[in-house]
């Protein structure tokens, strides 16, 4: 999990200095950020064990429903 | 969204390319497990399906000409309505992303690098695939010309010198065909590919000359390569032996011998269908990217490429197996692509009647 997060930070850091100089918009900043943290809660999710399993929520809606 | 026109033979290549994608090598078994020796059969009408569904979405593009998918759902849903339907379209695409990725890495994992751990194989794929989403669906589908020929000689060149262990008996199996139980067994053939091509939707405005052609034609082309090989890999393995292995063109491949100083065809296999993976995870790539970035009126696609390689990466990990993955797309993925693929093309097509919104309801 503290790779996960090195690399998360890493990442993060790299993606807003290049985005920064290229002088993107702060839409196109919060998309980036707010996808690579969508990004970190599944891997997370998945590094403790607990995944947040879309998949599995699907089938279940289909099996309830049919 | 991208201005320059794409040309009818760069659409067919992509379309073929993206529908043969990771069928080929995921779907054989299944239907010759479900239908035996009538498993060829299972490939032809869901064709014939994919041909006639293409035929509403192309209907549905060209009552709103220069309009994505993504932009005729706003326009004609509104904001917020239209906004859900697209949202729900773009995890459909990352969803089909993350699938496809599992499924490059089931393959290379099984048949080339047991070793390897599946998340090397993601993140190699998926960077190259987002740097492809980033240059544009030009570069893509310009790769899918020169894939396309190159597959298309290096799979059925090697795959009908097999021709020499055809056995006819292979389709003398005694067994009841009922087509209306069979279609029910197999109806994940009709949703997978052919109503994931619902996502060409994001590009149809860019085909500026004969949509129906290239779209359908491409289709139709993948889907008769599909049943092709099926019924080749009938003939030469037989339902049994088929119907049991995990990737039974792999097993014909492997067992070539055109003389001695030839042998390993499966490594051209492998890269065929790695080539053509490929082709198809950088196309619902692009059009997971490019539909985030109209919805959200983003105008650098590298903002969301990038980052989106960290949720298709950790999706792609979800399904514990093959099995489970195998499973799922049995008896679950045809619900689940019905509203994608029939649902809410059809509910644009009812609210572009209803409010006159369509080229017809304008020049009436």
């Amino acid at each position: 999990m503290i790779g996960l997060l090195g690399i998360f930070t890493l990442f993060l850091a790299m993606g807003l200095v290049i985005m920064r100089r290229q002088r993107l918009l702060s839409k196109e900043i919060w998309a980036f950020v707010t996808i690579t943290c969508i990004g970190l809660v599944l891997w997370g999710s998945i590094i403790l064990q607990k995944p947040l399993d879309l998949n599995k929520a699907i089938a279940g809606i289909i099996e309830s429903m049919f | 969204m991208e201005n320059k026109p794409l040309s009818a033979l760069q659409m067919f290549c992509i379309v073929t390319c993206f529908t043969v994608g990771t069928t080929f090598i995921m779907l054989p078994t299944a239907t010759i497990s479900d239908a035996k020796q009538f498993g060829w059969l299972v490939h032809v009408w869901s064709l014939v399906f994919g041909v006639a569904i293409g035929s509403l979405w192309i209907y549905i593009s060209k009552q709103h000409p220069g309009l994505s998918l993504v932009q005729i759902a706003s326009k004609v849903l509104g904001k917020y309505m239209g906004g859900f339907v697209s949202l729900c379209y773009i995890v459909l695409f990352v969803q089909i992303a993350a699938w496809v990725t599992r499924n490059i890495s089931d393959y290379m994992h099984v048949t080339m690098m047991p070793r390897t751990p599946p998340t090397i194989f993601h993140l190699m794929a998926l960077g190259v695939c987002a740097y492809a989403a980033v240059k544009g669906i030009r570069a893509i589908s310009l790769v899918s010309i020169f894939v396309m020929p190159y597959t298309f000689i290096a799979f059925w060149i090697p795959y009908t010198v097999m021709l020499t262990e055809w056995d006819w008996r292979n389709f003398h199996i005694p067994d009841d065909f009922r087509l209306w139980p069979t279609i029910a067994e197999t109806k994940y053939a009709l949703g997978f590919p052919f109503m994931e091509t619902i996502s060409f939707m994001m590009i149809f405005p860019l085909v500026r000359r004969k949509l129906n052609t290239a779209f359908l034609g491409g289709t139709a082309f993948a889907g008769l390569q599909l049943a092709l090989s099926v019924f080749f890999v009938i003939g030469i393995l037989g339902v049994y032996r088929s119907s049991h292995l995990l990737y039974p063109e792999y097993t014909i491949f492997r067992e070539m011998e055109f003389s001695n100083f030839m042998e390993h065809f499966e490594s051209i296999l492998s890269v065929n269908a790695l080539l053509l993976i490929f082709v198809k995870l950088s196309a619902v790539y692009y059009f997971a990217v490019t539909a985030i970035c109209q919805l959200f009126s983003i105008r650098n696609r590298a903002a969301v490429a990038y980052p989106l390689v960290w949720v298709i990466s950790a999706y792609a990990l979800l399904f514990p197996n093959i099995a489970e993955n195998a499973k799922w797309v049995r008896d679950y993925l045809f619900i689940y692509y019905t509203p994608f693929g029939i649902g809410f093309p059809l509910l644009l097509l009812i609210m572009t009647w209803i409010r006159g919104l369509g080229k017809e309801g304008r020049t009436a």
